[in-house]
């Protein structure tokens, strides 16, 4: 039908689906379109695990016939996509980012790409990552059998992790949205450091069945796309009780922000010493203009401050448990050694000699936080916080070197926010709101579980006053 | 290792091994620091997080829990 330009994959879905409707373009103009940006571009930024081209042609050819027959599916119908390659995907190899298990085929699909099926959208391609998504700890970008992530607006940056490919193919134009995971940080990170925009669902909103483990208690699984609306979108397509998921919530989600309370009667809750001392200096006019952006909506900003816990340690502890007991057989057969990263190789092996004990008490004093959590927000309906302190890293630096550019004491503020956000499952929306230096800035919205519309009601109005910026190829 | 849901064929084709062994190739050497050293640097850090977590007073403390509860 039609030639699909080169950069119609930084569309909206409402965008895309307009055009499929229109006959502009076919489903399969769409797949093949992506199967060859991923194939052409996605080797630039170490994005692409695997392009499935044939599986894509045979949904594209299906969603076509529907179409032709005006059985309307949704916004995601015949949408290219590409996920994260921790989530399984029938006769094709699923690696989880790592060596050992490169050749590691399954026969089902994860039960989020079930659902996406269902809603029409279109698999183009498994999406990098890091090695075990990060588990044991890792010292360097390259920690991944694809080799580092690279950053779509600078390629000696990093793309962030452990998403790492989810965040560059949605930044470089190459699919309209992709699925990441998140244990501590693994979507607000690589969305953050690509411009783009990451949804982190309340624990238990959507399925992990199909999904590599990492840690039973802080998995989760959301999208990453250009706008809110559309992660608004993808997460109703994925959201819902699944009994395969022991950590299943079993409650769906209906994407509908307009009946959200409006931002005039919300209560915000940031920590200036975020938008000063806590943040790189060059990172300070985009993020104290994009606070102000949340002012100028209405909402009531107040300030506020993370309850006192060693959130970092906690998480730590309890991923290095959960993970010692889920990799137990790869750390050890010794296989582990085979992972690229060898400060996650002794992370690994340091972790499942965590003992009982201490996993338990990292449990019950989360247990604490989580309850003061709750409490921070009886006070506040949401907290605005910067998503990341600095801009994407060089590709060579190491991810574990302390700042040398930002005290380490001063006040808590919220600093802590993707540790604390995890242990607590609480749900989070990182925005673009600009560039320092030419890298993405980005400014994160948490909120209570399930507030999910909430935080997507005040990102759309956000995005209409700071949309996102796009990369030039 | 573990994957929750589905299970696994092992039923892998020529082709994607080769994919694989291509890919092995890509990844870069391990960091310089010696493996006994990571390994005690490593066991280190969880014992600085243990002092950490240790310095937080259970007296108000419940069992944990496991799943999260809204």
């Amino acid at each position: 039908m039609g030639q699909v330009p080169g950069d119609f994959f930084f569309s909206s879905l409402g965008e895309i689906n307009a055009a499929l409707r229109a006959r502009r373009f076919t489903a399969l103009d769409l797949a093949e379109a992506s199967c060859n940006l991923l194939e052409s571009q996605g080797p630039k930024y170490n994005a692409v695990a695997l392009v499935v081209r044939e599986d894509a042609r045979a949904s594209a050819r299906e969603v076509d016939r529907d179409i032709k027959r005006q059985r309307f599916r949704g916004l995601l119908q015949g949408v290219p996509f590409g996920a994260k390659d921790l989530l399984a995907y029938h006769g094709h190899p699923t690696a989880w980012g790592a060596k050992p298990y490169a050749a590691q085929v399954f026969d089902e699909d994860a039960t989020v790409l079930k659902r996406l099926f269902k809603a029409g959208a279109i698999l183009t391609a498994k999406l990098a990552m890091v090695e075990l998504a990060g588990g044991g700890g890792y010292r360097y970008a390259s920690a991944s059998v694809t080799g580092p992530g690279l950053n779509p607006w600078d390629r000696t940056r990093w793309s962030g992790g452990s998403s790492s490919g989810s965040g560059a193919a949605v930044a470089a134009g190459l699919v309209p949205f992709a699925l990441g995971s998140e244990t501590s940080g693994s979507i607000l990170t690589p969305a953050a450091f690509c411009g783009v925009t990451g949804l982190r669902p309340t624990y238990g909103l959507a399925s992990r069945a199909g999904a590599m483990a990492l840690s039973w208690t802080l998995d989760k699984i959301g999208p990453l796309a250009w706008y809110a609306e559309d992660c608004g979108h993808i997460l109703q397509g994925i959201a819902g009780g699944d009994s395969h998921d022991p950590g299943s919530a079993g409650k769906s989600y209906y994407y509908a922000p307009q009946y959200a309370r409006p931002a005039e009667q919300l209560r915000a809750g940031f920590a200036p010493a975020d938008f000063s001392d806590h943040l790189d200096e060059p990172l300070r006019p985009a993020l104290n203009d994009a606070l102000n952006v949340f002012r100028k909506m209405g909402l009531q900003t107040k300030e506020a401050e993370l309850p006192d816990f060693p959130y970092s340690a906690l998480v730590s502890t309890i991923i290095g448990a959960e993970a010692g007991s889920i990799f137990a057989e790869l750390i050890e057969s010794g296989k582990v050694d085979e992972l690229a990263d060898a400060r996650q190789i002794a992370g690994l092996k340091a972790g499942s000699e965590v003992t009982a004990k201490d996993y338990l008490r990292a449990m019950r004093v989360r247990t604490m936080a989580q309850a003061e959590l709750r409490q921070l927000f009886l006070d506040f309906d949401v907290l605005i916080v910067p998503t990341r302190f600095s801009v994407a890293s060089k590709v060579s630096d190491p991810l574990d070197a302390p700042s040398t550019t930002r005290p380490s004491g001063g006040p808590r503020g919220l600093r802590d926010h993707i540790p604390a956000g995890n242990l607590a499952g609480l749900p989070a929306i990182a925005l673009p709101c600009g560039l320092a230096g030419g890298l993405p800035v980005s400014i994160c919205l948490v909120g209570r579980p399930f507030t999910e519309n909430l935080l997507l009601s005040l990102a759309n109005r956000f995005q209409k006053a700071i949309p996102p910026a796009r990369p030039k190829r | 290792m573990e994957m929750r849901g589905p299970k696994q064929t092992g039923r892998v084709t020529r082709r994607q091994l080769a994919v694989s062994a291509v890919l092995s190739t890509l990844a870069p050497a391990a960091g310089q620091t010696p493996p006994d050293e990571e390994l005690r640097a490593a066991r280190e850090a969880f014992v600085r997080r243990r002092a950490s977590i240790g310095n937080v007073s259970l007296a108000m403390a419940t069992e944990p829990a496991f799943k999260f509860v809204p």
